[in-house]
């Protein structure tokens, strides 16, 4: 129990560390520290509707979160949750304006549509690795950026609301009677959904030969190879997986809190989803924990605006410090083949003696 | 066509400059995907600067200064708390992004520009259509361009500290054996990489533009990590994806000026983005056969 | 000298004199490479010194034991292979730290220094491409202890044929006379007596005969402080029993491996059921692609290979597990286990049962894992502490069981690479008798091993490898000179 509750303390540190960086960067550049904590606070939980909109974030958070679990877990570097996620949004808004389906059959079709584009957008990037070898790390970072130009043209194009442009560009609005939720409350069903998501992924990597072959093929290729592992489906169902659950997360966002797709609405959900996955070691559970912590900050911190003069862009710097923080010895297991630091132990030179 | 030449090198230049730094670091084994968030510091720094002194020397310095710290930061995370390069580059880059925006308000209260007074010199005046207004157009770094890369090339191709990085880079366990210090070897990597990702910051902001703009280097940085996979980790092959890339920019900027209407504008700006794809599976494809082949 | 005590190596104390030709021994695990890189300044000691020539070595710093003179040659080479042999000359022994240089004139100062060595080595090369016993020279070529200096050499005659161990031995007499002391690890007793001035014996990290001269000792009492009084017999070979049908036959099998090793040129073998087949050979004439290639990881470009009337040739890695083929890889740590993973997923995971009371879900019964996996690891005596620590955890030979037990379980057909690679006596004699059980169990067993003693001793039969063929196939009673003659082609 001790032992637990240390690395819960591991996991937590270098939030905290990021987040009293944050506040003396705050400080030094002439914020009142104090008014910033109170707004934070009041922002996520105190406040009237805050705990929703901390909810209401942490939603999305937690289902490109947990998808970005299991690629990592996997092996797969797939940091491209935001075009998944954008892509999926395009999909659910497209049905929810264009097919004139009652609820809950525009959000089904519309949630079931999502994940297959979100996951076919994902397997883009995974199919070039596995078959080509191409670098996942840089194909869906690409693949992110074509997702937004996606959704600039959709947002200005046949399915725009022609009041707006720009960032702020975006499409007509999905009909009341569609919407699951209304700001300022808790939509149960989405958070239901969530948690049912998170219950059936926990169940898949670590009750599941599906499951077990993820960790073994993310943990060492070559070993999974000599036992038989089918590598290449393992790790393409990565991909999908991923790329189901963020275009999901697209889906209720756009039936859920938005309720239309705004261009430059989000533009960082996709990295903050990956903090909060690597924040909680990739543990399916843990990303819950770690998916409200963040959902709260980011409730907070398109609050504080209202009540003292911080800019947005504070957020960003608070969890690139989280990011930049999490190492190996406080927090995460993630290792990236791409860059293995010194090790004490060398086996591959040496030998045995 | 001559506009096209020069669009191309413009936008080419910038990614030339990150390519050939984040070479050193992707050869010393790390995958830096900080080089974006260095960029966009540098150019900040420098239009900073620019703005209180009007001095490109200073401007100038001052983004290798922050470039370097920065490196050093990233550097020391990996090296002695074992951080994870692609999340800490990707966590470097959401701070350069943010930071940037909030100093931007918080200094000089401005929200999403900063204009500089001043602008990189540019070496060779003149004729102004034609093939001579790209001539005129180049500032000075573009016209440093093909030295440093020569100069990358030698560093890593022809010195001991080239055979170092590349030795730490792709047998940790051989360059200790050789009495070669892995983590100072990749300092030096990384603070050569800081170097390359400052001079394509401050091309960007003061190149052309003469203004910083929040987020403005918008991927320029990753991609320039695909030239480096795509020139196979090489000087020269960097440097000439960086510039094909740079053409596909370059045909994006062209059919929006030529008012193209085949394809809607947004589509025209992924033609990089898809390129880049394209280029690395490429890459990555003759690659693979030919490690088969042996 | 003197060593202080170490992770492997216990409480070590010895003086080793300059200028002269020492031999370490022990046997696997016996802590040997462990002091060697202790010394050379590659691995971190947790207590005590290192003095050379009176002068105190600092602890895990491999530049200044280098500058000290300590230089170390590798059992698998430490080179870097992406280098060609003049850059790597330059990395090792750099004329200037920093000042660029002209290829031309690194490769004609290397030629020059290589070829007053008497070697004909084309410095354009890439390390990669050579040969292990090229790289071998290109590795010492690459120390410098000169005068005063120490070199070790961790069991460099390991990958070499008979016949070029004496070429290396007398290279190292000739760096020898020039001043510098030798210190050579080494397991077998004819090759020390060819070569030491003194011999220190090491068993399970601890020393049982410090730098004695090799005059004063015979081999009966060494081998007996080798091996030490513990010794278990493993079994030895039994009659084998006869049967038909259920062998592996390979027949006239050419493939293509992954990656690595070279090519199998068209390989004729028969592994009959009831037997165990050795594969003797020099390391690197295609033994890795034979067994990649009988798991189902190579490409299989001509050639058949039957398992008694079943056709096997087309089937993937799983196909073939799922028939019963087991197999131990070479490398027990890149191929055979996840560092990361816990013991349980380590033995059981992917070929995990399926929960007994949901049946048609695709859930696994984490029970029954945990209580296959106990059974499993006390059936090869593996020490643990339970069942969730990582398999990282374990050392080398207790890992090898680990590995050992997973295949063991229903396995078919066995093949068996390097399987007492870096073991104990205990640990080896495990090995050989669940091989040899499984032999007499009628199943097909394969054991590719570059000890040959180890071979002739267990083996019914023995066939050789050569340039990716079976070149020779022998049965009991061995002529072990004729095996060795055929193993490097001399007439």
């Amino acid at each position: 129990m001790t032992a637990r509750l240390a690395s819960l303390g591991w996991r937590v540190a270098p939030v905290a560390i990021a987040f009293a960086l944050a506040l003396a960067l705050f400080a030094v550049s002439g914020f009142d520290v104090g008014a910033v904590l109170d707004g934070t606070v009041e922002g996520s939980v105190t406040g009237r509707g805050a705990f929703a909109n901390t909810v209401r974030w942490t939603i999305p958070l937690v289902l490109i979160g947990v998808g970005v679990a299991v690629a990592l877990r996997a092996g797969e570097f797939n940091i491209g949750g935001q075009g998944q996620f954008l892509m999926g949004q395009c999909a659910a808004v497209w049905v929810g304006l264009r097919w004139d389906l009652p609820n809950p059959w525009a959000f089904i079709v519309a949630a079931l549509l999502a994940i297959v584009v979100g996951a076919a957008w994902s397997a883009i990037a995974g199919v070039l690795k596995i078959t080509l070898g191409a670098d996942e790390v840089i194909t869906t970072l690409m693949l992110n950026f074509i997702a937004l130009q996606f959704v600039q043209w959709l947002t200005t194009g046949s399915l725009t609301d022609p009041l707006t442009s720009g960032d702020a560009a975006s499409t007509a609005r999905l009909d009341e009677s569609l919407r699951l939720q209304s700001s300022g409350e808790i939509s149960w069903s989405l958070t239901v959904l969530t948690l049912v998501v998170v219950a059936a992924m926990w169940l898949l990597l670590e009750r599941t030969s599906l499951g077990t072959s993820t960790k073994l093929v993310g943990a060492n290729p070559l070993a999974a190879t000599w036992q038989g592992v089918a590598v290449a489906r393992v790790r393409m169902s990565s991909y999908l997986v991923a790329g189901g659950l963020a275009g999901l997360a697209g889906a209720t966002e756009v039936f859920g809190p938005a309720g239309r797709v705004v261009t430059g609405a989000t533009p960082t959900l996709g990295f903050t989803a990956l903090v909060v996955a690597t924040v909680a070691s990739l543990s399916i559970i843990g990303t819950l924990g770690a998916g409200l912590f963040f959902g709260a900050l980011q409730a907070a911190i398109l609050f504080l605006p209202i009540v003292t003069d911080l800019p947005p862009s504070g957020l960003r710097i608070i969890e690139g410090l989280v990011a930049l923080l999490i190492t190996a010895q406080l927090a995460t297991v993630v290792r990236s083949r791409r860059a293995r630091p010194p090790t004490t132990t060398d086996t591959t030179a040496a030998g045995t003696g | 066509m001559a506009e096209f030449i020069a669009s191309t090198l413009r936008s080419g230049t910038p990614l030339a400059l990150a390519g050939v730094g984040a070479l050193f670091a992707v050869r010393a084994g790390i995958f830096h995907l900080g080089i974006e968030g260095l960029m966009l510091a540098s150019a900040f720094t420098a239009v900073a600067v620019a703005h209180e002194t009007s001095s490109i020397p200073l401007a100038l310095a001052a983004a290798l200064v922050a470039s370097a710290l920065l490196s050093v930061l990233y550097w020391a995370l990996m090296e002695h708390l074992r951080a994870d390069a692609v999340i800490a580059g990707l966590g470097l880059t959401t701070l350069c992004v943010g930071g940037t925006a909030f100093l931007l308000d918080a200094i000089f209260d401005q929200r999403g520009r900063l204009d500089s007074p001043v602008g990189l010199p540019r070496p060779v005046r003149g004729a102004d259509d034609g093939l001579g207004a790209f001539v005129t157009e180049w500032s000075i770094l573009g016209w440093l361009t093909p030295v440093l890369v020569v100069a990358a090339w030698i560093v890593l191709r022809r010195s001991g500290l080239g055979l170092r990085i590349t030795a730490v880079g792709t047998y940790a366990y051989g360059a200790r054996a050789a009495g070669v210090s892995g983590a100072r070897t990749r300092l030096a990597a990384m603070l050569l990489a800081s170097i390359g990702a400052s001079l394509a910051g401050v091309e960007l902001a003061l190149g052309g533009l003469s203004g910083f703009s929040e987020n403005m280097t918008a991927g320029r940085g990753f991609i320039a990590l695909a030239a480096v996979l795509l020139g196979l980790s090489r000087p020269f092959g960097t440097a000439v994806s960086a510039f094909f890339f740079g053409a596909a920019a370059a045909i994006g900027v062209y059919t929006q000026i030529n008012s193209f209407d085949a394809l809607p504008r947004p589509f025209i700006l992924m033609i990089p983005f898809v390129v880049t794809i394209v280029a690395v599976s490429v890459r990555a494809a003759a690659e693979s056969r030919s490690s088969a082949a042996r | 000298m003197r060593f202080g005590s170490f992770v492997a190596v216990d409480d070590v104390s010895l003086r080793l004199p300059a200028g002269r030709i020492h031999v370490i021994v022990g046997q696997n695990g016996a802590g040997k490479t462990t002091l060697a890189r202790v010394l050379a300044g590659l691995q971190t000691r947790d207590g005590g010194r290192v003095h050379l020539n009176g002068i105190e070595l600092v602890d895990a710093d491999r530049a200044v034991a280098r500058a000290a003179g300590v230089e170390m040659v590798h059992q698998h080479s430490a080179l870097v292979p992406e280098l060609t042999v003049a850059e790597t000359l330059e990395l090792n022994r750099p004329a200037h730290r920093w000042r660029p240089f002209r290829r031309g004139d690194i490769e004609r100062r290397w030629t020059g220094e290589l070829t007053e060595r008497g070697l004909d080595i084309d410095v354009a090369r890439r390390v990669g491409d050579l040969s292990v016993e090229l790289r071998q020279s290109v590795e010492i070529a690459a120390t410098d202890p000169g005068d005063g200096g120490v070199l070790i050499l961790d069991e460099p005659t390991a990958a070499l044929p008979p016949q070029r161990v004496d070429a290396l031995f007398e290279r190292l007499r000739e760096i020898n006379e020039r001043g510098t002391t030798v210190i050579l690890v080494l397991h077998k007793l004819s090759e020390i007596r060819r070569i030491a001035d003194t011999v220190t014996v090491l068993r399970t990290g601890r020393m049982v005969l410090a730098a004695a001269p090799i005059t004063s000792i015979d081999d009966t009492e060494l081998a007996e402080l080798i091996i030490g009084s513990a010794f278990v017999d493993a079994p030895a070979a039994s009659t084998p029993t006869v049967t038909d049908g259920a062998g592996l036959t390979l027949r006239t099998l050419r493939a293509t491996p992954a990656v690595g090793d070279r090519d199998l040129d068209g390989v004729d073998l028969d592994i009959p059921a009831g037997k165990l087949t050795g594969i003797a050979g020099v390391e690197g004439n295609g033994q890795r692609t034979l067994v990649e290639t009988l798991v189902g990881l190579s490409t299989i470009r001509s050639g058949t290979i039957h398992r008694g009337a079943d056709e096997w040739t087309t089937l993937d890695v799983a196909a073939r597990r799922r028939l019963g083929l087991r197999a131990v890889p070479f490398d027990r740590f890149a191929e055979g286990s996840a560092e990361d993973l816990s013991l349980a997923m380590n033995l059981t995971a992917w070929e995990a049962p399926r929960h007994r009371r949901w049946r048609r879900l695709p859930f696994l019964d984490t029970g029954a894992i945990r209580a296959r996996a106990r059974e499993r690891l006390e059936a090869t005596g593996v020490a643990y502490q339970e069942l969730a620590q990582p398999a990282g955890s374990l050392s080398g030979g207790n890992l090898q069981r680990l590995i050992l037990a997973r295949e063991l379980d229903g396995a078919e057909v066995m093949v068996a690479a390097q399987p007492t690679r870096g073991l104990d006596i205990d640990g080896t004699s495990v090995v050989w008798r669940a091989l040899t059980e499984l032999a007499a169990a009628e199943v097909p067993v394969l054991v590719v091993s570059s000890d040959l003693d180890e071979l002739l001793d267990h083996c019914h039969r023995i066939a050789v490898m050569r340039s990716g063929r079976i070149v020779a196939e022998h049965e009991r009673p061995f002529d072990r000179d004729e095996i060795g003659r055929d193993m490097v082609g001399a007439a």
